[in-house]
């Protein structure tokens, strides 16, 4: 009776330990991005960034964003992105509020000379933000139900090692508004952190890789990186963001992240 | 300037040297950015009524500056000063913009803005944006349009607004938001001069003779009740904007009333009072961007003036792939304009259309914007009335930044029709333009 009492003690320590999520996740593509999703969850955030573009001829141009995001009563992103730098761009905007998986997001921009917000269509999400090498689609929250995930491979990237998932576009929206027919996202296996992606368009081809750098531990399990490279491989331009006064689950005001909001001052540097 | 002026230029300066870095708690100071433009227009055809009148040019500096002075409340103030070549410019400051030429110097807008839980206060001169189209935007009643030059108005109908003083209070709602706008002081929109190429008041028979302008701008006692409201939602019905609003007021548009033909000709501009209901619509479907826009104008006085509904129908396309390798992305939009009379003048009614107002009613407008790549983009532009007068307007542009803050701008317009057209008129007006601004 004592040994029976002390097996099944030890088999349920083991067996707690093969269900953690750690173990279970690694099972497959879709349980590690569903363990990332749960890391980085978290209700809102204020973040800088500081974006330097450079052209095919290594040219140089900065500018400064501002970015706020909060998940609403229904669990779904709202982001808003406003430049503050250079001043011709100064004011400009752009809000996102997540829809439904089978639904688009909502986007509107702002331009700030013209003082008016203008809705933009799915096709629009493909384009390049704002001059930068990132398009509309590489600003969204990554979507779970809009993709499947596969681990192609397992491998050491800088010293870390790292799942190598493969994503590719599920629902019938995403596959056509999308403007990759794949991604292949290196996560890294301690802290869930995706420090590397390949993109690659419709026609199968590599098109951008976007790297992740100086990793940081904001609290708990959360993880993030504060700089990413983006380098779009046919027109040889990249953009480096460096984010910089990250908040964390501090207030925000949700007024701020709607139309409305959107023309507001935003009085920041 | 009255009193008024002065307490706001005093509160102004105090916020200034109160949030100047010197003098602020935190350091942080006011946001600056603001831009200097030159702009030179030449003229291919000399005109037969202002025959030394060839070219055009003029200079303008604006500031944009901004603060937050508590958690709550934020200032914005943007002083513009400006020079015109030919008398289109008054040397003097003005806050409220009624006269008949611009202001050498003004505040383009000047405003505090209060926010708290879910409401937002904002007082001051500003320029507010309804309406959703891209070219005509009829719902959009609150800011009259400076129209001195028209072919500058021409597609960038927000970008010539006039400030007004005004008070709006903005309410957020789950479901729907409420915007109510107060506009105690009636700006009307600025006209070419009579001594403008751009005039629509010189008679082409007689431009010799001397006519007295006799404006009969509201006074302040009938415009206290000038002001509008909106109900706006993103949350009704998913994937769509939509929005409706009243208005009531007078016309930034003046009809003419011949007051006298002898010993001289004298004419009064007046400005109809009116009501108007408008509703707007935009959401996307597939690759487009649809929107909508529908206003009922009526005009208190029969006598003076049309009612009419407006009727604004388009749609915006992005194509960025598979295409060719010298174009980065195309941009088609393309607007359908329809403007119906519901009821006439009456047969003894002294008043008569100034010619000014809203362009391009009763026309199509298509644009096609093309970005080569991230410093350079073309756009091709046209209109066309197809009403009873027909009349056409064309317009190639070229922008390019040729440093990081500073963009040099091409252009070609180009009009034509019958006399009795909105763009006809000015068939002699066909120009090219060059604007070099300078961002900081």
């Amino acid at each position: 009776m004592k040994n029976r009492i002390i097996f099944c003690s030890v088999f349920l320590i083991i067996a707690s330990g093969l269900f953690s999520s750690n173990v279970f996740a690694g099972n497959s593509g879709i349980d590690i991005m569903r363990e990332r999703e749960e890391r980085q969850t978290h209700q809102s955030e204020y973040v800088r960034l500081e974006m330097s573009i450079f052209d095919s001829k290594d040219r140089e141009k900065k500018q400064v964003m501002h970015l706020w995001f909060y998940k609403d009563e229904k669990k779904q992103a709202r982001t808003l992105m406003k430049f503050s730098s250079p001043s011709k761009v100064s004011g400009t905007g752009l809000l996102t509020w997540e829809q439904k998986e089978s639904e688009e997001d909502d986007q509107w921009l702002y331009l700030s000379a013209a003082k008016r917000v203008k809705r933009i269509a799915g096709s629009s999400k493909k384009n390049l933000f704002m001059g930068t090498d990132l398009a509309y689609e590489d600003l969204r929250p990554e979507s779970l139900n809009a993709h499947t995930y596969k681990i192609v491979k397992e491998e050491m990237l800088d010293g870390k090692d790292c799942w190598i998932i493969e994503a590719l576009p599920s629902t019938p929206s995403e596959k056509k508004y999308s403007g990759y027919s794949k991604r292949l996202l290196w996560i890294q296996k301690d802290n869930y952190l995706n420090v590397k992606t390949e993109f690659f368009g419709r026609g199968g081809k590599l098109i951008k890789i976007g790297s992740y750098r100086d990793p940081e531990n904001i609290k708990g399990d959360l993880w993030v990186s504060n700089t990413t490279e983006m380098n779009r491989l046919s027109s040889k331009t990249k953009t480096i963001i460096i984010k910089t006064n990250r908040q964390i689950d501090q207030e925000i005001d949700q007024t701020l992240i709607t139309q409305q909001g959107l023309k507001r001052p935003t009085n920041l540097k | 300037m009255n009193y008024c002026k002065w307490l706001f230029l005093s509160v102004l300066c105090f916020c200034l040297i109160k949030t100047h870095p010197l003098f602020a708690d935190d350091g942080d100071g006011p946001v600056i950015t603001g831009s200097f433009k030159g702009s030179y227009q030449s003229f291919f055809e000399e005109s037969s009524e202002k025959p030394d009148q060839d070219f055009y040019s003029e200079v303008q500096l604006k500031i944009n500056i901004s603060n937050q002075l508590t958690d709550t409340v934020q200032y914005v103030a943007s002083p513009l000063m400006q020079e015109h070549n030919e008398d289109w410019v008054e040397k003097e400051f003005r806050m409220v913009e009624d006269a008949i030429k611009r202001p050498g110097t003004t505040f383009h807008e000047l405003y505090f803005l209060v926010t708290a839980g879910d409401f937002e206060l904002s007082m001051g001169k500003k320029i507010l944006s309804w309406g959703v189209a891209d070219g005509c935007k009829a719902t959009d009643v609150i800011n009259p349009k400076d129209f001195m030059s028209v072919a500058d108005t021409l597609g960038n109908p927000d970008q010539h607004k006039i400030g007004v003083p005004v008070i709006s209070l903005f309410l957020y709602g789950s479901m729907l938001n409420l915007q109510v706008v107060s506009v105690p002081i009636f700006t009307p929109n600025r006209l070419p001069l009579e001594s403008s190429r751009w005039s629509t008041t010189t008679s082409s028979s007689n431009p010799t003779t001397d006519i007295i302008w006799d404006r009969e701008l509201p006074t302040r006692e009938q415009t206290e009740n000038q002001g509008g409201l909106q109900l706006s939602s993103s949350s009704l019905a998913e994937g769509w904007d939509l929005a409706l609003n009243y208005y009531q007021g007078f016309s930034p548009v003046a009809v003419l009333v011949t007051k006298s033909v002898f010993p001289e000709i004298e004419i009064g501009l007046v400005y109809p009072e009116f009501h108007q209901v408008g509703f707007n619509f935009s959401t996307v479907w597939g690759d487009f961007e649809f929107h909508g826009e529908i206003a009922f104008h009526e005009t208190r006085n029969e006598l003076e003036d049309v009612d009419y509904e407006i009727y604004v129908l388009g749609l915006n396309y992005s194509w960025i792939y598979d295409l060719p390798d010298f174009f980065e992305k195309l941009n088609f939009i393309l607007e359908f304009v329809d403007k119906e009379i519901s009821r006439e003048r009456p047969d003894e009614s002294p008043y008569y259309d100034s010619g000014g107002g809203q362009p391009a009613n009763e026309s199509i407008n298509g644009r096609i914007e093309v970005g080569i790549d991230a410093d350079t983009k073309i756009e091709l532009m046209a209109s066309v009335n197809y009403g009873d007068e027909n009349g056409y307007f064309f317009r190639t542009k070229l922008t390019h930044n040729l440093k990081d803050d500073l963009e040099i701008q091409l252009k070609y317009d180009a009009f034509d029709g019958t006399e009795e057209s909105y763009f006809g008129r000015w068939k002699d007006n066909d120009q090219a333009s060059m604007t070099i601004t300078c961002f900081f």
